[in-house]
């Protein structure tokens, strides 16, 4: 009960603070923006090259644009605004004292980093599945063809990234003492899941992966099957952060 | 009486510095007791210590017989804690923090809405609908104290409750301290040593990690009395004719003269001078106006005993 008491709480903070409103009108700024991009872009290049007197010949565009456009877009700003959003979660409760009161309350340590992270995923889930929805309806609106069994993997698999981007951003708001540190320390976790997808070889099982493998299923120039093991590593990462994030909490002075 | 708070050597060493050195406690049930210290005696570190927030580097702690361990949220439900700066989120309102506290204890829905009611009435907040942000120091204090009480605990820990505030602020606090006098074992650091002396049955100052002192404030009092009488005569003559007599007394080792009929008499023995100098008045028919034991303040024992140290 005091674990539900305390979910409760970091949700209806989400919205009663910026936070949970930030993430869900960038996703949603996103979800609308990015198939209509598609659609009209190549109809603005060729209107401006007429104006320059030069005749642009663009095909015409189709969904698998919409939702590249869309994935490309959210996969940076869902990264920055997971960030910056949950990066205070536990460093600024720390930072403020505020955990000080929590935490000689009838709730274990494990139940308080549980909360942050479940309250986390539901918000970003929320949001994103908002722009995803969006996103689909509009393509659905501006592109007869509109669906593949590709594009419903890929936008798992971008929800999936997003989980392990939240696991992270905790792991290092529990071992920061700022919200500010804990932020470029989020950032410093993107730079090396990048870093690591680009190696040859040993990137493609990674989850540095998940982004160019979601254009592939989107295009079906990759099957379900292709992302077997970079979705396992993922969620072993994921799992790996919320553990060593709990293990070292434990043993944190407050 | 049953203890509340029992620690047997505790111990808090941050990188070769020792902040608490063997701290032995006994602190009694329903007392309000005063945990003296000047900055940096390691009051924090020890609070820290019994609310299960920081490990001790050894020995042990148990309230009301339940062991204490570093990080276990077990036996949370017999303390309540008020930290030195508490702080709140600053988007609730005063009720809406004191249901999620009450909520985080499970406390079933309509004990909660009687109990909130009745703290925001004992700290001066009730119908307070504004949000915590916009709060002052001592509202915030007074929150903190509504928090700290929401569970009925057993034993409430309060990190200097009273040193931030100002002169209202303190008065405030203070007085729902006393409120809760019996009711609840106090456990309070602070360095404003006479708020300490108005509410505290028992007190204990440390020093630089180690207790230098630890007595009820009736037994301080007497311990380190100086046996100063503050005496005051009905009339100008009987002044100067007790005044001769009391410096002939063997119980007395000085007196000194004060404007209009008083006078201070610096005793050898205390007690024998409490009793013959009113005797003496009487067999010369002086008429006795003011006869007041001067007794130390707690500051006078603090200075004492630390710069003792």
């Amino acid at each position: 009960m005091s674990f539900t008491a305390y979910l409760k709480k970091e949700i209806y903070e989400a919205y009663k603070t910026p936070k949970g409103i930030i993430i869900g009108i960038i996703f949603l700024f996103f979800g609308i923006l990015s198939p209509l991009t598609a659609k009209y872009m190549n109809d603005i290049l060729a209107l401006v090259g007429q104006q320059q007197g030069v005749s642009i010949q663009l095909p015409p565009s189709t969904y698998r644009q919409s939702y590249e456009q869309f994935f490309k877009n959210i996969y940076f700003m869902m990264t920055v605004v997971t960030i910056l959003v949950f990066a205070g979660s536990v460093a600024e409760e720390k930072s403020r004292g505020t955990i000080v009161l929590i935490l000689t309350k009838y709730l274990s340590r494990n139940a308080f980093i549980f909360g942050k992270l479940i309250s986390a995923i539901l918000i970003f889930t929320v949001s994103y599945a908002a722009a995803a929805g969006i996103c689909m309806l509009y393509t659905a609106l501006l592109f007869p063809d509109f669906i593949s069994n590709g594009v419903i993997w890929a936008l798992l698999l971008y929800w999936l990234y997003g989980c392990l981007m939240i696991a992270l951003t905790i792991f290092v708001s529990i071992l920061s003492k700022s919200m500010t540190a804990a932020a470029v320390a989020g950032f410093a976790c993107f730079a090396l899941i990048s870093a690591v997808g680009a190696i040859p070889f040993i990137g493609e099982y990674t989850p540095g992966v998940l982004q160019g493998l979601s254009y592939e299923l989107t295009n079906s120039t990759k099957t379900v099957s292709d992302i077997f093991v970079p979705v396992i590593v993922t969620l072993t990462a994921g799992i790996a952060a919320v553990t060593a994030g709990l293990l070292i909490f434990r043993k944190q002075e407050l | 009486m049953s203890i509340a708070i029992e620690t047997i050597g505790l111990k808090k060493s941050y990188k070769g510095m020792t902040a608490v050195d063997g701290l032995d406690l006994n602190v009694p049930e329903g007392s309000i007791y005063g945990f003296l210290g000047p900055n940096g005696a390691g009051k924090t570190t020890t609070l820290k210590m019994l609310t299960g927030l920081t490990k001790p580097t050894s020995g042990s702690i148990r309230i009301y017989g339940r062991e204490v361990n570093f990080g276990s949220h077990r036996n949370r439900t017999d303390i309540g804690f008020l930290p030195d700066v508490p702080n709140f989120y600053n988007w609730m309102t005063p009720a809406e923090f004191l249901r999620f506290a009450g909520e985080l204890f499970s406390i079933d829905k309509k004990q909660l809405n009687g109990r909130i009611d009745e703290l925001m009435e004992l700290v001066g907040l009730s119908g307070v609908k504004k949000k915590i942000g916009s709060f002052s120091r001592g509202m915030k204090q007074r929150l903190g104290i509504a928090q700290a009480l929401i569970n009925q605990p057993r034993v409430v820990f309060m990190d200097e409750p009273v040193s931030a505030l100002d002169p209202i602020g303190r008065k405030e606090v203070m007085d729902i301290l006393v409120r809760l006098s019996g009711r609840v074992t106090v456990f309070f650091s602070s360095h404003i040593l006479s708020d300490i002396e108005k509410v505290c049955d028992r007190v204990l100052i440390m020093d630089k990690g180690k207790v230098v002192l630890e007595d009820s404030m009736e037994a301080l009092r007497k311990k380190y009395s100086n046996g100063v009488i503050d005496i005051e005569a009905d009339t100008p003559e009987s002044k100067a004719l007790l005044m001769d007599e009391l410096r002939r007394m063997s119980c007395i080792d000085k007196v000194q003269n004060m404007e209009d009929g008083e006078f201070k008499v610096f005793t050898r023995n205390l007690e024998k001078a409490q009793h013959e100098i009113p005797s003496l008045f009487a067999s010369k028919n002086a008429g006795l106006k003011k006869f007041i034991l001067l007794e130390p303040t707690l500051e006078d024992i603090f200075m004492k005993v630390v710069d003792a140290k």
